[in-house]
């Protein structure tokens, strides 16, 4: 939770930043804090949670390249896990457990093509590339520190997004820096995502199997347009 | 702008443990462990069966772990060769009637189907693949290693997998651990109790009311002895020997005070009388003679094998176990609270007595039989004092047989396993004992056992064992996997965890769908 607020905080300040600092003239930089989720309907998914999609909170940024038509850049990240327990088919007696989570960075870069349909209100389209680094740790004895069976794998998915969305700007058009809230929803893709591990006590590559997502994909923030 | 920015990038990346607050968003359940702390030890290292995910795993003398490809096939029970330079590994692979279903979960319930396999695997690859029925689930393995007999032992208390709608319950299969090549081989009913002569050219196989000899060269039927002539009549050998030559076979048979003495060369069955129904039978090589001791009756019998005449030692108390070594019978009773541990000169029949302070779960010899130690097991004692102290609690028994001294060491808690290990030809003798509840290992030098060094373990064991090469495995209590080696002469232990892991989540694809294997 200290590293959420971290980059809360963070994002907070340099939004702030370039609302005081940015020059005075057309609309033509973004920057957003914004929280969302995508779908997560890979069978590996239920190791982590009941509900098929994972949350992320980010930032995304953007610059005007012509007129209606900007690049925009973005990055995410999200976590989610809990116990998992293993049970004697037969005698149903707990066995063990151990606390599985999956804790990914999302990065993203795409353009972004908006319609000037009123000055408080601007639909948008966006497509872009992902990337996706994914971690699987496992910790049988979280209770402690130096456990030996703290075991991390890793992967990296490449995807892509396409959505529509919608800027509501809370500042008047002739101000030098606009707030602005939106919202967006598209289809998210990030392909399977292996997950190995090439410790020293390993010989070669292990794998923990693979980790997908796809469906549908809602965003919300708050930002600055200056 | 750039400095916020900067800022907050570093706060970005400033790095804490990833395994600090972990999210916490629920539970999830698994229906089996994902490994089996019932490891099977080789020369290469341990195989770990890992029951979920279908996986077999090889964890190296080094440290380090690998898988082992059994093509889709999941591991069901693991048998070391006596060698342990193989493993042969039971397993078995699931398929589709329709040869368009690439998921189980896609897959009518009623036209999936189970296939069973053994799979000799060597230094971490399958060499070899054969088809054995899925209900044979024991092997012995003839002199050499190279042919081993596959059989039900019902007593193992398994499921009894019937493929294809029928089985044989006289059958054992012979395999050739060289080629593949199977032969199975009716024998009667349960077979079991496979007995094979030094030159690895025949095998004897007991059955109810009949032994079979089979000649390995063919894996045919050489001789059948019936042992009895009475149809209605169902006899079960209990035990049974084969003579240093392998010209006869002796059978103790349950209930009956009597052997029945096969003779290999001449085909050709003989009684002996005995004076009680056997317990046990052993024979000695180099003594050429065979043990019987007796569950009730007090007295040893001595067998030559030149006129198969009896002699017969007189004991304090019945003993119903025997352990050979070269010209030596250790003889220890588990069934009762006797404390007496008799050895025989077996050229000599000198009898040495030996007592323990408790009674005896279990007695093991070392390889080059200069010890025998055994977990001695709490007894109900009305004495008070030391006596009883000792008398309610575990305890390991060393006996040094070139002497006539038993020491009985008091254990804190019952032990979870004992392994015996000897890592230099001639040289020193270790246990190595596993306290119940404890993290650490209690290594004895069987010359000096009162003064054990402890070695810390990083987490509690559930299992021991030796290896091959004379260290020692130690599994523990942990969902991802860990075992400890321990070299007993630096006493540095080696961990390696997070193995059970391996293909975790992993999906319900037919391996074999559309041919390969």
């Amino acid at each position: 939770m200290r590293t959420t607020h971290q980059i809360l905080a963070a994002g907070l300040a340099a939004l702030a930043s370039a609302a005081v600092s940015g020059p005075a003239h057309a609309v033509n930089h973004e920057l957003n804090i914004d929280y969302g989720w995508q779908g997560a309907h890979d069978p590996a998914w239920d190791f982590f949670s009941d509900n098929p999609r994972i949350g992320s909170y980010g930032l995304r940024g953007g610059m005007r390249l012509s007129e209606r038509v900007g690049v925009v850049a973005s990055w995410g990240r999200g976590a989610r896990g809990g116990t998992v327990y293993l049970e004697d088919p037969e005698t149903y007696d707990t066995l063990g457990s151990f606390d599985l989570a999956f804790k990914m960075h999302q990065v993203g870069l795409g353009a972004k093509a908006d319609l000037d349909v009123s000055p408080w209100a601007r639909p948008y389209g966006v497509l872009m590339v992902t990337g996706m680094l994914g971690t699987v740790l496992m910790d049988d004895d979280s209770d402690e520190d130096d456990n030996a069976n703290q075991v991390r794998y890793s992967g990296f998915g490449p995807g892509g997004f396409a959505g529509l969305g919608v800027e509501l700007f809370g500042s008047a058009p002739e101000a030098r820096a606009r707030f602005v809230g939106t919202l967006e929803a598209g289809y998210a893709h990030t392909f399977p995502m292996e997950f190995t591990a090439s410790g020293e006590d390993q010989v070669g590559e292990l794998s923990v199997g693979d980790l997908g997502f796809n469906g549908l994909a809602i965003r919300m923030g708050a930002g600055v347009r200056f | 702008m750039r400095t916020p920015l900067l800022s907050g990038l570093g706060l970005l990346l400033a790095s804490c443990s990833p395994f600090d607050n972990l999210p916490d968003n629920g539970s999830h359940w698994i229906d089996a462990p994902l490994w089996d702390a019932e490891v099977t030890a080789a020369t290469d290292g341990v195989y770990v069966r890992l029951p979920y995910a279908g996986q077999l795993v090889r964890v190296r003398n080094d440290g380090r772990f690998d898988t082992v490809d059994l093509k889709g096939a999941e591991p069901t029970r693991l048998v070391p060769t006596p060698s342990g330079e193989k493993v042969l590994v039971f397993a078995r692979w699931q398929s589709c009637e329709d040869p368009e279903v690439a998921f189980a979960s896609d897959c009518d319930e009623d036209e999936l189907d189970w296939t069973s396999e053994l799979a000799v695997v060597a230094d971490g690859i399958r060499e070899a693949v054969t088809a054995v029925p899925a209900h044979l689930n024991q092997l012995d393995f003839a002199p050499g290693g190279d042919v081993a007999v596959a059989y039900l032992d019902y007593s193992l208390g398994q499921d009894i997998e019937i493929e294809n709608g029928v089985i044989d319950l006289t059958e054992v299969v012979f395999i050739d651990l060289v080629t593949g090549e199977t032969e199975a081989v009716s024998i009667g009913f349960s077979p079991s109790n496979i007995l094979f002569s030094d030159d690895g050219t025949t095998a004897v196989v007991m059955s109810r009311s009949k032994v079979v000899v089979v000649d390995l060269a063919d894996f045919t039927v050489a001789v059948e002895y019936p042992l009895t002539l009475d149809a209605d009549d169902e006899i079960d050998p209990s035990d049974a020997v084969l003579t240093p030559t392998g010209s006869h076979v002796l059978v103790a048979i349950d209930g009956r005070d009597e052997l029945y003495k096969l003779d290999l060369d001449n085909y050709s069955i003989d009684i002996l009388s005995m004076d009680d129904s056997p317990s046990d039978l052993a024979v000695s090589s180099e003594a050429d003679r065979t043990v019987v001791t007796y569950r009730s009756l007090t007295q040893v019998d001595l067998i030559e094998h030149d006129y198969y005449s009896t002699e017969s030692i007189d004991l304090d108390d019945p003993m119903n176990e025997i352990l050979v070594t070269g010209n030596q019978a250790v003889l220890y009773n588990s069934a009762t609270n006797y404390l007496d541990v008799y050895r025989i000169d077996l050229d000599t029949t000198e009898l040495i007595e030996y007592r323990v302070a408790n009674p005896l779960n279990s007695l093991e010899l070392t390889d080059d039989g200069l010890y025998a130690v055994g977990i001695m097991r709490p007894e109900s004692s009305y004495e008070g004092g030391l006596d009883g102290y000792q008398d309610d609690r575990y305890g390991l028994a060393v006996i040094g047989l070139e002497g006539d001294e038993a020491v009985s060491l008091v254990l804190e808690s019952r032990p979870v396993g004992v392994a015996l290990t000897q890592p230099e030809e001639g040289g020193a003798n270790y246990a190595l004992v596993l306290p119940e509840g404890g993290e650490e290992l209690l290594q004895i030098d069987l010359v000096d056992p009162s003064v054990p060094t402890i070695i810390e373990l990083p987490s509690s064991p559930v299992g021991i064992g030796a290896l091959p090469g004379g260290n020692f495995y130690i599994t523990h209590e942990a969902a991802l996997g860990q075992i400890t080696f321990v070299d007993p002469l630096t006493g540095e232990p080696t961990t390696v965890s997070g193995f059970a892991d391996v293909d975790l989540f992993g999906d319900d694809s037919l391996p074999r769908q559309g041919g390969g294997n």
